[in-house]
């Protein structure tokens, strides 16, 4: 099976996802959640957002993290059926991705799952399978985790690629304005150990665990901020042209965390173990 | 075994009440609430009178946290500011720095702080407030307004009347007064205590009044709650909480969470002497002088202290600076506050007396304000906050390390004997009840 690459234009700046989402103008019923890890609501305030992409949305959200794990996850979350799936693809995964299906061979059978319905194939079929920007939206990651370890042969191996909760992006941004949080979408986000945490509990083993760039998140932060911060419309304006270079910077700037270990994206690979 | 599992009672349904109870039953803890009242929210009620102006008892607003965590963001306005001044013969400072711009005040200040550290820790509030502000701004500001907040000599009260400052560096304080300007929004400062403040965190006004906060809660807890059911005793026996006495029955219970002022828990425990030292804990009775006048901005912020003794009352809120919503255009309302004892002539003064003696002394402060005066509301508390006496400091330092009766637990601002806002009663009430529910 081939994998379809991800648009990876760079030069124009990403429109909200006001009309693929029920979030718009229509109220939320938000319910009240708890660590899928440790399976406990103990946790402590992180941030307020909102949805900043469709800024007509009155809804406020309340990120937390658990005490005991560190898993980061709304609370209270929007109700399963919510939220319609959408198929978003950071522009930042095109080479992650790229790399690691050549590393597995031409011949390899890979599958690309970009939401959960994709988890609906047949199983022990994969060499790999690939989860971009999924687990951080899916209501359930643990079942997620699972079903892709079905779905992979013995000694098959997963890519997770989510949003990194120790990210210096995030620190930064941590209290509103991360674009990881992309409010209220992204319901579970990840540290390295908690993503590890959830996998065992699946039955993956860890192969490797590192940090990507994600340039990306930088400029959509500032952007977050000011649309936030209810800044001149010409200096959103300015952004968005200048949308090319911004994300020239935020390259810059993440070449370097990458090398710290603290890159805005998170890249561990798994494996499902031969029985 | 039968698998009869007799229920945690919980009396009052205020915030505390009802956040401690939305817990439990969400950990699948059988859970009644006894509320003696005819509605749910306590002291956090208001309600709008004929002419639009709206009436809040207690508190005015919540942090957008607080309404993220309980869902209800959407139904909130941002308030767009916040600040307070210190009238002090006739001439308005800010608070802060504008006291502290002052060269009598600051000098003082830095001297209170000169060789500091090697002195033994503060006797009572009297001494604290010396020390940290310096002998000027504590005899003139800081001395007399808690005497008038607490009706007892700063001599009296325990340092403890001044709550511990986490994080609060005059940059932190800068910062998010800076925030504030930049983005609109009345960004908390020195309002939790909790959780960390920071430029994300500011006041929300919920629509139609603080009471929907506890209505949302209570909307969670459908049958659960029993409404003008007055707990009338909780039976203890063997050191441990048994049962609550309700319309003459009694109830076998599990454990008890009780948001009773602590002097009156200590009248409702029955079968124990242990929780007889609460008896003496006072709380400061407040009226809450409504007053509505043609004009806005009349006073010089939202909150306005006075200290000046000769002032029937001790602080001025102009609410709809900050909220314009609570008034007609227009026009606005001065709340003011008056400390006094249940039963003294302020608290049986027939309401317009009230206002005309409040009247009587806006007028040194704002000239003039009479003619725009257009009548008041008066509420009454015999609980607006506890009193921090030095006598029972002891007491207080136990209370607050859990009551000593088993199963027994004592919740929420009045419960606690604590003076914490909104948020705060949110948070710990989590923190505490969730350490204890594992046990249940």
């Amino acid at each position: 099976m081939t994998v379809t690459a991800p648009d990876a234009s760079p030069s124009s700046p990403p429109e909200g996802n006001g009309p693929t989402s029920s979030v718009g103008g229509v109220p939320l019923v938000l319910l009240p959640s708890r660590c899928f890890v440790c399976n406990d609501d103990d946790a402590e305030p992180v941030a307020v957002g909102q949805d900043f992409d469709c800024s007509s949305s009155p809804e406020t959200f309340l990120a937390v993290r658990c005490r005991r794990c560190g898993l980061v996850y709304l609370n209270p979350a929007p109700a399963p059926s919510e939220l319609e799936p959408t198929h978003l693809l950071g522009r930042d995964l095109g080479r992650e991705i790229a790399r690691f299906c050549q590393r597995l061979g031409d011949s390899a059978r890979i599958l690309h799952v970009r939401g959960v319905e994709d988890l609906d194939h047949p199983r022990n079929a994969y060499d790999a399978v690939l989860l971009t920007n999924v687990l951080e939206r899916v209501d359930d990651p643990l079942s997620a985790l699972k079903a892709t370890k079905q779905l992979l042969q013995p000694d098959g191996l997963a890519l997770i690629i989510t949003p990194n909760t120790e990210a210096t992006v995030c620190r930064v941004f941590q209290g509103r304005h991360w674009s990881g949080y992309n409010f209220p979408r992204h319901r579970n986000l990840f540290c390295a150990q908690v993503l590890g945490q959830a996998a065992r509990m699946a039955g993956l083993e860890i192969v490797s665990v590192r940090t990507g760039g994600a340039a990306e998140a930088w400029v959509l932060s500032v952007r977050n901020t000011m649309t936030d911060w209810r800044l001149p419309h010409w200096a959103l304006a300015t952004l968005n042209r200048t949308w090319g270079a911004a994300l020239m910077a935020g390259k810059a700037i993440e070449w370097w965390q990458q090398l710290r270990g603290k890159g805005g994206l998170l890249l561990t690979t798994l494996r499902r173990p031969a029985e | 075994m039968s698998g009869f599992r007799p229920p945690v009672a919980v009396v009052g349904a205020g915030l505390a009440g009802l956040v401690a109870a939305r817990m439990l039953h969400q950990r699948g803890i059988p859970v009644v609430v006894y509320e003696a009242g005819r509605h749910v929210a306590g002291l956090a009620r208001s309600f709008r009178d004929r002419d639009g102006f709206t009436h809040d008892f207690g508190a005015h607003f919540i942090t957008n946290r607080l309404a993220a965590a309980l869902g209800i963001g959407r139904y909130c306005r941002d308030v767009r500011r916040y600040g307070e001044a210190v009238l002090l013969r006739g001439k308005a400072y800010s608070y802060p720095f504008g006291l502290l711009r002052t060269p009598r005040f600051l000098l003082g200040a830095l001297a209170g702080r000169v060789g500091q550290r090697r002195r033994s820790p503060p006797a009572s509030a009297a001494e604290w407030y010396r020390r940290e502000y310096g002998t000027r701004l504590a005899e003139e500001v800081a001395i007399p307004l808690v005497e008038s907040w607490s009706g007892a000599p700063a001599t009296a009260l325990a340092p403890s009347v001044v709550p511990p400052q986490v994080d609060r560096g005059t940059a932190h304080v800068l910062r998010l007064k800076l925030a504030s300007r930049l983005t609109g929004r009345a960004v908390a400062n020195g309002y939790s205590r909790e959780k960390p403040e920071s430029p994300h965190v500011w006041h929300v006004y919920p629509e139609g009044s603080l009471g929907f906060v506890c209505e949302k809660l209570a909307g969670d807890l459908a049958g659960l709650i029993r409404l003008e059911s007055p707990v009338q005793a909780i039976l203890v026996e063997d050191g441990r909480a048994k049962g609550v006495r309700v319309a003459g029955q009694d109830q076998e219970v599990s454990a008890v969470f009780s948001t009773a002022p602590v002097h009156v828990l200590a009248k409702l425990v029955q079968g124990t002497q242990a929780l007889s030292p609460l008896a003496r804990f006072r709380y400061r009775p407040m009226a809450l002088i409504n007053m509505r006048f043609t004009g806005r901005g009349l006073l010089p912020d939202v909150v306005t202290w006075t200290p000046e003794r000769d002032l029937p009352f001790f602080r001025i809120t102009e609410a709809p600076l900050s909220m314009p919503w609570l008034a007609p255009e227009g026009k606005t309302m001065l709340t003011v506050d008056i400390g006094c004892e249940v039963g003294d002539p302020v608290w049986s003064m027939a309401d317009e007396a009230l206002g005309a003696l409040c009247l009587e002394g806006l007028e040194t402060v704002v000239p003039g304000i009479r003619r725009r005066y257009l009548g008041c509301g008066v509420l009454r508390t015999p609980v607006a906050h506890p009193v921090f006496l030095r006598e029972y400091e002891a007491e207080r330092l136990m209370l607050e390390a859990g009551l000593p009766v088993s199963g027994l637990h004592s919740i929420g601002r009045n419960g606690e004997f604590a003076h914490i806002l909104m948020e705060d009663v949110y948070w710990r009430t989590l923190r505490k009840v969730h350490q204890l529910a594992a046990a249940l």
